[in-house]
């Protein structure tokens, strides 16, 4: 690969796309580097379980002929994206990683997946994700494990796990995600990308393989704020195929990427999120508590809050989401059990026996935690804390269980519906990533967004690539 | 699940099968630490304080934060 291919899988989908529109930069060149670069390092990170080389060049060709001719679609018109294999694409098999779905082939896409089309990207593969988006790095799955190009012995996160390490790697310039208790944010964190979950309901998840009907969340996943805005601008708004899908109008993200965040309020939950446990990692608090002090440098306030009902999320959000991902997966489950794997298959058969009254009582807990969070955003604009308890951890330790206990930073954002997002904020003292989450008010996704690109055109990590 | 912390083998078998599940001994041994994890997480769900109006609703896109 030539110095020049490298810088283009460097660049921004924003300055990529100056330079398509500008024709300074053609689709076919950029399209071509892209699928060298994963043709030459995807062996050891193993993002893609699926390379489109053929279908991605023709994609480019045509977005080439359209710009030429002055048909310019906008920021993502030729623009090198992939998709977490459970986005149904037309044609392209989708698996979910799954041996259950391992010749699955749709014969129509996501809605997501044809948004992103008609906005002009070029579609260059399908990646690597944690079995149906749950559990962690399983190898019985049957499917390639996705690993984090910082450390390649650490795992990516998950269970968007291939597009955190895809994104991260230059692979693809951005990617969706999907989201039932923290997979955009989580591998977003251990990445050092961004991942951004919004509102439930903002986006469709029509022709998405799902988890949790109830918890099940679409969203981008760039290297920049300002990219998952671009992202997030194509898929948003209402799709009559998703009866969850709101008709809230969507604002112009781009637009709210001013850098200010003087004048907001800052909200820290910290007998939660900061909690004096074992099984919260100390390191991980510090630089998280440097970047609320950034925060509160380039004027915002930061306060303390209290949601004493956050407790119960972490009982509620597995209740619910197993519960519901047992309901759809039961015929498979007591048929052909061989064909999940061992992580999943004993996950999926922990939510056939919960009983009925422990689902009712998880939503009814749900609400309440929905209610605290809606008291708590009168007085803030956001809450802030660690994305994730801990840093990613090495394959060897990740079994089925160690997965179930990490206390999750992430989950209750799932079941409260907010918009969050996971932004860079530092390294470890091994050098792997710590992202910041900061979450808002329903369909607030302009407030943030901006004061995550406030904080990462401060902090400036997007400055630094992983060594691979 | 509530009250079901230390579960035996035999009790878990009768779960599974209620939920249509044909487990081997082994399968149910492997799957024990997990349910007895979930089950006392799940019995402090029962201990929160909710108001007989708190209902179990389906959730809603329309997320009202005055609600």
């Amino acid at each position: 690969m030539t110095q020049t291919q490298t810088e283009l899988c460097y660049l921004t989908i924003r300055e990529a796309g100056r330079l398509l529109q500008s024709r300074q930069l053609s689709p076919v060149e950029l399209t071509r580097a892209f699928l060298n670069r994963i043709e030459q390092l995807d062996t050891k990170l193993q993002s893609y379980i699926t390379v489109l080389s053929e279908r991605a060049m023709a994609a480019a060709r045509h977005a080439e002929a359209e710009i030429l001719r002055g048909d310019y679609r906008g920021p993502l018109h030729g623009i090198p994206i992939a998709l977490k294999d459970l986005y149904d694409t037309q044609g392209i098999r989708t698996t979910a990683s799954s041996r259950v779905m391992a010749t699955r082939v749709p014969t129509e896409d996501a809605t997501t997946t044809s948004r992103l089309a008609a906005a002009g990207s070029i579609l260059l593969g399908k990646l690597a994700m944690h079995e149906f988006a749950l559990g962690g790095p399983d190898p019985t799955c049957g499917f390639p494990l996705a690993r984090n190009p910082w450390n390649l012995e650490h795992i990516p996160g998950g269970s968007s796990s291939g597009s955190g390490a895809a994104v991260a790697a230059g692979l693809c310039m951005g990617s969706l995600g999907s989201c039932t208790g923290g997979s955009i944010r989580g591998p977003a964190s251990h990445c050092s990308i961004v991942g951004l979950k919004p509102t439930y309901g903002r986006v469709s998840r029509y022709g998405v393989v799902p988890l949790s009907w109830t918890l099940d969340h679409c969203g981008p996943m760039t290297w920049t704020v300002e990219d998952t805005a671009i992202m997030l601008q194509a898929i948003a708004g209402y799709d009559p195929k998703d009866a969850t899908s709101s008709r809230a109008p969507v604002p112009n993200y781009t637009a709210s990427l001013i850098e200010d965040v003087k004048g907001m309020t800052v909200g820290v939950p910290r007998h939660y999120f900061f909690a004096d446990s074992p099984s919260i990692n100390r390191e991980t608090l510090s630089v998280v508590e440097t970047a609320l002090k950034t925060l509160q440098e380039l004027g915002a306030r930061v306060v303390e809050v209290k949601i004493p009902s956050l407790q119960y999320a972490g009982a509620s959000q597995p209740v619910i989401m197993l519960s519901e991902a047992f309901a759809y997966h039961a015929r498979q489950l007591r048929s052909k059990p061989e064909e999940f794997g061992d992580m999943v298959r004993a996950r999926f058969r922990t939510g056939a026996l919960f009983s009925s009254g422990d689902y009712v009582q998880a939503q009814r807990v749900r609400n309440l935690i929905k209610r605290e969070f809606a008291n708590v955003l009168q007085q803030v604009d956001l809450i802030a804390s660690p994305t994730m308890s801990n840093p990613p951890p090495d394959f060897k330790s990740v079994d089925v269980m160690t997965t179930a206990r990490v206390p999750s930073f992430t989950g209750p954002y799932n079941l409260t519906g907010m918009p969050a997002i996971s932004v860079p904020c530092g390294f470890n003292s091994d050098g792997l990533p710590i992202g910041l989450q900061l979450a808002g008010k329903p369909f607030d996704e302009p407030t943030v967004l901006r004061a995550a690109y406030t904080f990462q055109q401060h902090v400036r990590l997007f400055e630094k690539r992983p060594p691979v | 699940m509530a009250e079901s912390e230390g579960i035996s083998v035999d009790q878990l078998r009768g779960l599974a099968e209620r939920a249509g599940l044909s487990l081997t001994h082994d399968e149910l041994v492997a799957l024990k630490p997990m349910f007895d994890y979930y089950a006392k997480q799940t019995s402090a769900l029962f201990e929160v304080e909710l108001a007989a109006e708190d209902p179990a609703v389906m959730y809603s896109p329309n997320w009202d934060p005055q609600s």
